[in-house]
C-alpha cells in the first residue's frame, strides 16, 4: 500500500513535468542569455543607426550588465534576483538550496538582464483558465543520442575537434523561429556570431591542452549528496552557457573565466607576440659555452642580499659592462629569466623616454658562484634578510640546476644604482627623509608627480606587483619603479578587475595625499603624462580598458586636463587614488559615467 | 491551471509507454545510474539525460523530452530506495535542476507571459520538493512498522 502511495507521489511528478513542457512548448526557442552575453563581448556592439534609440540605450545598458554579471558569484547575485524577479523567488527559498546554486543565480541573472530587451509581440500568452494543448510522448528515433548531438559533443566525450564540430553543427542547433534582435542583428546571425566565438575559444583551449598535457586531467562532474550539485567543471553533461569547459580540475573559481574572456585573451596573446617581437633588446637564451664568465668575475658584491627568489644586491662592477665601466656602483640581480629582463629593461627605455626617473639596465649571460655568495649572504645577514637569505640560496641552487640540465646560461641584469629606500619601509626605516620631502613644496611636488606617473606606468603596462614595496625612493623625492615584471595573461585576468592598485600592498595614506595634491593642482600635466603613456608603445595587450580601468579613456583624460573638478570623472579619480586596496571585502570603484 | 480529462488521457499514455523502464545504480552492470528505457538494451547516464535535456528542448523535441523525462521518473518511482540519500539523491537532484536550468536557458521563460512563468514556477517547485515530502512518507511508513512491531507479542 505504501508502496502504491509513493508511485501516485512519483506520477504526480510526470503530471507537473508534462505540464511544464507542454506549457513551453507553445513559446518559441532561442539562446537568448547566451546570445546577448557574447553579443555583450564584442567590442562596441550596441551602437547601430538602425535601431530606435531608446531601445539602443536599453542594449547597451544590458551588454555592460551581462558583461559583468560574468564574474559574481552567487553570494553577489541573490540580492539583485530577490530586488528585480519577485516572481522567481519562491525557487531560491532556503530548503532548496538554489541560494548557493551558482550556475542557476548566473542563468536567472542573466535573464533579468536580457528581459528587457525582449518585446511583447515575442511572449507567448498563456491563458491559465484555457484547456492546455498536451503534448503526446514520442519514442525517440533509433539513433537520436548521436542524430541530435546528445552523446557525441564536446560535453559528454570532453573537448575535441571531432566532438566541437558535433556541437558547432547539431548540438547547439536552435529551432529558429524567435524573431529576437539585439544590436539590429537577427537571432540567425548572433547565433552564428556566437558559434564562431565558441569556435575560436574553444580552439584556443585544445591549444592550451595540447601545450600543457600534464595539467590535463579526466572531467567529471561531481555531486555531493547535498541539495544541489556542487559543478566542478565542464564535461559533466551540462549543456548551457553558463556551464563551460574549463580544463583546470580545482573547484570552479568565482571569477569565472568563460569562453569569451578566452576571446579577448587571444586576441592579446597576438599582440603580446608582436609587442615581444618588436622589443628592441629581444635576444633568445643564450646556450651554455666555455667563454660565459662566473658572476663574481663580473662583479663584487658589496651591499645586503635584497631578493628573496632571485639573487640580488648592490655591487661593484669588476670589468666593463655594456653602458657601465669598471669600478663602478651598480645593483644587479641573477635568476630572473632572459625575457622578463629584457622586459624589464624596455620598460625603463619606455619610463626614461617618458621623463619618469628610470635606470640604465644591461644583461649578460653568467655562471652562478654558489659558494662565493653563501658566504657574501651569511656575512651580510641583517634582522630583515635573515630568513630569506638562505631561501634565496635553496632556490638559486634548484634553479641553477634546472639551467645547468637545459644546457643554457643563468641572465644576470646589471641595473645603474638609484641611491635611495624602498617606500614602504622609507616611513620606519627613514623617517626624516619623507618628513623632510613632504614639509618642501618642491619636493613634496616631485614625490606626488612621479608616484602618480610610477602608479599610472604601472596600470598601463600591467607591472606586477607595484605597490609600495616595489618602488624606491630617492632624497629629492623622486619615485622608481622596481623588479619590473610583466603581468602574463592569466594573472591579467585577476589585475582587470583591481583598479588602480594592482598589489595588495597599501601606499601610505599621506604618500597618495601628495599624489591627489599633484593632481589638483597639476591637472594638465598629469593629463599630458597619460597621453605621452598612451603613445609610448608599453601598453599590455591583455589590459582591459572599461568601466574598472577608465584612466585612458581620452574623454576622461580631457576631463582631467581641464581640471573640471566636478565632474563625475575627477571624483571617480580621486576616488579610486584614495581606495585601499589591502581593506579585505572592499572592490574598487567603478566608473560609471 | 485545472485537471482536465484530456491531461489524464495524456498522463495515462504516457505513464503506460514509459512504465517498462527501468533505472541501474551501480549495480554489476552499470557504474553510477544509468536508465534503461523501454525496447532499449543499453542504459543511458545521467550526464547523457542532462545533455539530451539541453538539446531536445532547444530543438523543441519537446514529445521526446516528456518521453524520456516520463521514463526516468517512472524507473526512479519504482526504486525503493531512499530519494533523500546515496547516489540516488545526486542524480534525482542533478536532473531536477537541470530541468530547471533549462527552461531557463533556453529561452523559455523569457519568450513566455509574466501568468506562463508565474505557473512554470509553481510547477517548477512542486516538482522540486516532490522528493522531499515522498522522503517524508518513507520515515512516516518505517516509523509506523517500527511501532507495529514493537506491539506484536514477542
Amino acid at each position: 500500500m505504501q508502496q502504491a502511495r509513493l508511485a501516485s507521489e512519483w506520477k504526480k511528478v510526470i503530471k507537473y513535468m508534462l505540464r511544464i513542457v507542454s506549457l513551453v512548448h507553445l513559446t518559441k526557442r532561442g539562446r537568448i542569455i547566451s546570445l546577448v552575453k557574447s553579443h555583450a563581448l564584442l567590442g562596441n556592439p550596441c551602437i547601430s543607426k538602425d535601431i530606435d534609440p531608446s531601445k539602443n540605450k536599453r542594449e547597451v545598458k544590458a551588454c555592460k550588465r551581462m558583461r559583468k554579471v560574468l564574474e559574481l558569484d552567487s553570494k553577489t547575485l541573490m540580492p539583485k534576483i530577490i530586488k528585480k524577479w519577485s516572481l522567481v523567488l519562491d525557487l531560491f527559498d532556503k530548503e532548496l538550496h538554489y541560494q548557493k546554486n551558482s550556475e542557476f543565480c548566473k542563468v536567472v541573472n542573466m535573464c533579468i538582464i536580457s528581459m528587457p530587451l525582449i518585446d511583447h509581440t515575442l511572449k507567448t500568452e498563456y491563458i491559465c483558465h484555457a484547456p492546455l494543448d498536451y503534448v503526446k510522448p514520442v519514442v525517440p528515433v533509433s539513433d537520436w543520442l548521436t542524430l541530435y548531438g546528445i552523446s557525441n559533443d564536446l560535453h559528454i566525450r570532453g573537448l575535441s575537434e571531432k566532438s566541437l564540430t558535433v556541437f558547432l553543427h547539431t548540438g547547439m542547433k536552435t529551432d529558429d523561429t524567435c524573431d529576437f534582435r539585439i544590436g539590429g542583428l537577427s537571432i540567425d546571425i548572433l547565433e552564428k556570431n556566437y558559434a564562431a566565438q565558441k569556435q575560436a575559444a574553444m580552439i584556443l583551449v585544445m591549444e592550451q591542452k595540447h601545450a600543457n598535457p600534464k595539467k590535463r586531467k579526466k572531467h567529471k562532474t561531481t555531486n555531493h549528496g547535498g541539495g544541489t550539485p556542487d559543478i566542478e567543471e565542464g564535461g559533466g553533461g551540462g549543456d548551457g552557457d553558463s556551464h563551460d569547459i574549463v580544463l583546470a580540475t580545482v573547484k570552479r573559481q568565482k571569477v569565472v573565466h568563460d569562453e569569451a574572456k578566452t576571446m579577448v585573451m587571444q586576441r592579446a596573446m597576438k599582440d603580446m607576440k608582436t609587442f615581444k617581437d618588436n622589443l628592441p633588446s629581444h635576444i633568445n637564451f643564450c646556450t651554455e659555452s666555455n667563454t660565459v664568465s662566473k658572476d663574481t668575475d663580473l662583479i663584487e658584491p658589496i651591499g645586503n642580499i635584497l631578493g628573496f627568489k632571485n639573487l640580488t644586491s648592490v655591487c661593484i662592477t669588476k670589468a666593463s659592462l655594456g653602458p657601465f665601466p669598471g669600478g663602478v656602483h651598480v645593483f644587479s640581480k641573477i635568476g630572473e629569466t632572459r625575457e622578463r629582463n629584457d622586459m624589464s629593461g624596455f620598460m625603463y627605455d619606455c619610463m626614461r623616454q617618458l621623463k619618469m626617473p628610470s635606470v640604465k639596465t644591461y644583461v649578460v649571460p653568467v655562471i652562478w658562484d654558489e659558494a662565493k655568495w653563501k658566504m657574501h649572504s651569511e656575512a651580510n645577514v641583517t634582522p630583515k634578510t635573515k630568513t630569506w637569505g638562505n631561501s634565496m640560496l635553496v632556490k638559486m641552487r634548484a634553479k641553477a640546476l634546472k639551467y645547468k640540465k637545459m644546457n643554457l646560461h643563468m641572465s644576470m641584469q646589471v641595473c645603474e644604482l638609484f641611491k635611495g629606500n624602498r617606500l614602504g619601509w622609507v616611513k620606519e626605516l627613514h623617517p626624516e627623509m619623507i618628513i623632510e620631502i613632504l614639509q618642501n613644496p618642491l619636493m613634496r611636488n616631485t614625490f606626488g608627480k612621479t608616484l602618480f606617473e610610477m602608479i599610472f606606468f604601472a596600470v598601463y603596462a600591467g607591472v606586477i606587483d607595484s605597490g609600495p614595496f616595489n618602488s624606491m625612493l630617492n632624497s629629492d623625492g623622486q619615485v622608481l619603479l622596481v623588479d619590473i615584471n610583466i603581468t602574463d595573461e592569466l594573472a591579467m585576468l585577476l589585475y582587470n578587475t583591481k583598479g588602480l592598485y594592482r598589489a595588495s600592498k597599501k601606499f601610505d595614506d599621506k604618500h597618495i595625499c601628495a599624489v591627489i595634491s599633484y593632481v589638483n593642482t597639476h591637472f594638465a600635466e598629469a593629463a599630458d603624462f597619460i597621453t605621452r603613456l598612451k603613445q609610448s608603445g608599453c601598453k599590455n595587450p591583455y589590459l582591459l580598458l572599461n568601466e574598472m580601468c577608465p584612466f585612458f579613456n581620452d574623454e576622461n583624460v580631457e576631463l582631467l586636463r581641464t581640471g573640471q573638478k566636478t565632474s563625475l570623472y575627477f571624483k571617480f579619480l580621486i576616488n579610486s587614488l584614495q581606495y585601499n586596496p589591502a581593506k579585505k571585502g572592499v572592490s574598487p570603484p567603478q566608473f560609471l559615467g | 491551471m485545472f485537471e482536465s480529462a484530456a491531461e489524464n488521457l495524456h498522463l495515462e499514455d504516457l505513464l503506460k509507454m514509459c512504465k517498462p523502464s527501468i533505472l541501474h545504480v551501480n549495480d554489476g552492470k552499470y557504474m553510477g545510474m544509468h536508465l534503461v528505457m523501454p525496447g532499449e538494451t543499453k542504459g543511458i547516464h545521467t550526464r547523457i539525460i542532462v545533455s539530451a535535456m539541453h538539446k531536445l528542448m532547444r530543438q523543441k523535441l519537446s514529445g521526446e523530452l516528456v518521453y524520456m523525462l516520463g521514463c526516468f521518473y517512472m524507473a526512479v518511482s519504482k526504486d525503493p530506495g531512499n530519494p533523500q540519500a546515496g547516489p540516488m539523491k545526486a542524480n534525482m537532484t542533478s536532473v531536477s535542476n537541470r530541468f530547471a536550468i533549462c527552461i531557463f536557458e533556453e529561452g523559455c521563460m523569457l519568450l513566455l507571459d509574466e501568468p506562463g512563468q508565474r505557473t512554470v514556477v509553481s510547477l517548477l517547485l512542486k516538482i522540486l520538493v516532490a522528493p522531499r515530502s515522498i522522503f517524508n512518507d518513507l520515515i512516516h511508513s518505517e516509523m509506523l512498522i517500527f511501532f507495529t512491531c514493537l506491539q506484536l507479542p514477542g
